[in-house]
């Protein structure tokens, strides 16, 4: 059961890490201020969509922090708890 | 009209840092992309906006490149005041404005977004509340010790010291000893001054009367660490007085709160940087083969419950964590003075490596005030949203005085080289001879400290336990309130409370009793049944009249092992290694009864504690070694 979690907490944190990469790497491109010249308008709307997707990837990222919080604590208890009921 | 500086609309980098310049410099000058304002101004080339920014003056003249921001920025005599100073700075500003794209993402990866000029406002009211609960926490913990330690019937008195020390330095008392309890050291005063520093913490975090609080907060402090002796001169009572000292000069001012929150931040530097380098420096095999966390959490003064369950972890990972430790104490201060992004996340490791020491470590306040501290890390705009003032509390930026200008500078000049003196003092080198001499003759009042914990990681933990006996023949054990002793006791929780004679009892293991005079005290005062100092223990076995004898006798501690916790509910094991201190008793015929009885050497200390070197007769009860390490 313990294997099962370890693995589970690493595949879990690995995806975190690499959601949090990959968030970093699209908001370089967020700009909270353009200057448009006329026909570049589609630049407004290439941000919107950037914008969107760095929502949908923080709401992603806050609930793979959340359960890989979850599956540490939970890691921790049943060590504790293994070694504790051991006889 | 006014000066307009005339960017590029369409390179991100210039949006970025124009945004930031308009925030300095406000209405004194305007701000036009090229491509609207260009076609205003026939006289520049199209091409030279797309290479550097302009600078169009009242006059209709021009200037272009880094002579433009010099001007913007108000720093024209800067780059006018050496021709040499031009050419480099102009060299510079060319080769950024041909690799914007790589400064554009630089830019973005250490500030973000958005550049703002630093503000400390918010970042000054948080600290001075957490300043005010940590002195508030302080205080209270010293009032219910004051009178067993330092009061009449305790083990080290103030008035006994003060009379020492007074007669030895005359009227360099004052300054040598800057303390209130020369005046008066009884124990109403003593209790009386830890309660005022209670309310006065409490007018503090109210926000009332600020400057008054701060100065009176820091003033009874310093009167108890030196009246304290050994038992108040740990780091963190030195790093409090450092701290409540420069608090004393907040000021709403912008040049006030920042020359303050740049000497805080200069604090954190040695703080950290200064417990990792001592770590190295002190050669210790057990940091430099990373085996230290292997003995840190049963070894450490007061362990807390999860460091009996963090010294199973495997011994991979405590490797891993002492290489951790080390990586994050000697490589996170550098980041402190890092753009703003990466001073934040370093701020972020260090916070993390506090939070960790604090759930397996009872240290006290230590680790609050090193938050405290590494607070202004963050700015306003970092702290906004997250932190909640009151309507009244004032986050106005003044406009800075001449008179806060000077007072920026005189701190900066003294605190800076002092600073920097004590990381030279931990690296064995010196300063020049006017910065050891002013080093010198402020360091009673701790205003620039040395740091450094666990220089030396200890590989035993010797225990004192401490025992009394009316018959020489049954000997029952004082119990403390928080260091080891029964062994089927858990590590208990103490902090942000200082448990200070159980603290004592541990840097006293390291020795014996003749290096630690205060203990033979102890021992007197256990025999004379001192109701103070007996307030200080958790278990009295002789509630009804005081023993006859007491001894101590030094005990090997480990943690138990699963196994032994599992079998017997123990949380440690041990083995006697020792006497620590002989069966004394006070001077009464009966004692001279049990010395035979003992069969003791004819020097032995039985009915003899007047002989010992006693610490209200002596020499100064200096510690033998340094708190912490």
């Amino acid at each position: 059961m313990f294997n099962v979690l370890t693995v589970s907490w690493g595949s879990v944190t690995v995806i975190l890490v690499g959601l949090l990469i990959y968030r970093a790497l699209i908001g370089m491109r967020e700009e909270d201020q353009l200057f448009l010249a006329t026909g570049e308008e589609h630049q407004a709307a290439k941000q919107q969509v950037l914008q969107a997707r760095i929502h949908s990837v923080n709401k992603f990222a806050v609930w793979l922090g959340v359960l890989s919080g979850v599956l540490l604590i939970g890691m921790a208890s049943l060590w504790v708890y293994e070694n504790m009921a051991q006889r | 009209m006014q000066p307009l500086l005339i960017y590029d609309g369409r390179c991100g980098f210039c949006r970025i840092w124009i945004d930031y310049w308009q925030r300095l410099t406000g209405d004194r000058i305007e701000y036009a992309p090229s491509q609207e304002a260009g076609p205003r101004f026939p006289q520049i080339p199209e091409a030279a906006f797309r290479q550097a920014v302009q600078l169009v003056r009242p006059d209709g003249s021009y200037v272009s490149g880094a002579r433009a921001v010099f001007e913007t920025l108000g720093w024209q005599r800067v780059y006018e005041s050496a021709s040499w100073i031009a050419g480099p700075i102009e060299a510079a500003y060319g080769w950024v404005a041909r690799h914007r794209n790589f400064a554009y993402w630089l830019t973005r990866l250490t500030f973000g977004k958005r550049i703002e000029p630093a503000r400390f406002a918010l970042t000054q009211w948080l600290f001075l509340r957490v300043l005010a609960a940590i002195y508030m926490v302080a205080f209270a913990s010293l009032a219910v010790q004051a009178t067993g330690l330092l009061g009449q019937h305790g083990i080290s008195p103030a008035h006994d010291f003060f009379d020492r020390v007074g007669g030895s330095l005359g009227w360099m008392r004052y300054w040598a000893v800057p303390s209130l309890f020369w005046w008066n050291s009884t124990d109403m005063v003593l209790t009386g001054a830890c309660w005022a520093g209670v309310v006065l913490s409490a007018v503090l975090f109210a926000g009332y009367l600020e400057r008054l609080a701060l100065v009176l907060l820091y003033v009874l402090y310093l009167s108890f660490t030196l009246a304290g002796q050994e038992f108040l001169s740990f780091q963190w009572d030195a790093l409090l007085l450092e701290t409540g000292f420069l608090a004393i000069f907040f000021g709403h001012s912008g040049v006030m709160q920042k020359t303050i929150a740049w000497l805080y931040r200069w604090l954190a530097f040695r703080l950290y940087f200064l417990s990792g380098f001592v770590k190295l420096s002190s050669g210790d095999p057990n940091w430099r083969g990373l085996s230290a966390l292997d003995f840190h959490y049963y070894t450490q003064p007061l362990p807390t419950i999860l460091a009996w369950y963090a010294d199973k972890l495997p011994r991979w990972f405590q490797h891993a964590s002492t290489f951790t430790v080390l990586a994050i104490e000697l490589g996170a201060p550098f980041l402190i003075f890092a753009p703003r992004r990466i001073r934040l996340f370093g701020a972020g490791l260090l916070l993390g490596l506090e939070a960790l020491i604090f759930a397996t470590g009872n240290y006290t306040f230590f680790n609050l005030l090193a938050v405290a501290i590494t607070l202004f890390l963050f700015d306003d705009q970092a702290l906004r949203g997250l932190v909640w003032t009151p309507r009244r509390a004032n986050l106005e930026c003044a406009p800075s005085t001449r008179i806060a200008r000077l007072v920026a500078a005189a701190l900066t000049i003294v605190i800076l080289p002092l600073g920097l003196s004590r990381i030279f003092e931990n690296a064995g080198m010196r300063l020049p001879e006017p910065i050891e001499a002013v080093a010198r003759y402020t360091s009673p009042f701790q205003i620039v400290n040395s740091y450094g914990l666990f220089a030396v990681m200890t590989t035993d933990r010797l225990e004192i336990i401490v025992e009394g006996s009316n018959d020489g023949q049954q000997w029952l054990a004082y119990e403390f309130p928080y260091k080891p002793g029964d062994v089927n006791r858990a590590p208990r929780w103490a902090a942000p409370h200082q448990p200070r004679l159980d603290w004592q009892m541990w840097f006293a293991a390291l020795g014996d009793y003749r290096t630690n005079p205060w203990f033979v005290a102890f021992a007197e005062r256990l025999l004379e049944g001192s109701p103070d100092v007996l307030a200080l223990l958790d278990k009295n076995p002789f509630p009804d009249h005081p023993p006859r004898y007491v001894r101590a006798t030094t005990w090997d501690y480990h943690f138990s092992t699963w196994e032994e916790h599992r079998q017997t509910g123990a949380w440690w094991h041990r083995e006697i290694r020792g006497t620590y201190l002989p069966p004394v008793g006070l001077r009464t015929t009966a004692n001279r009864h049990v010395g035979q009885v003992f069969n003791l050497r004819a020097d032995f200390p039985i009915g003899a504690v007047a002989r010992f070197p006693n610490p209200r007769a002596g020499d100064n009860p200096a510690p033998q070694n340094a708190r912490g390490d």
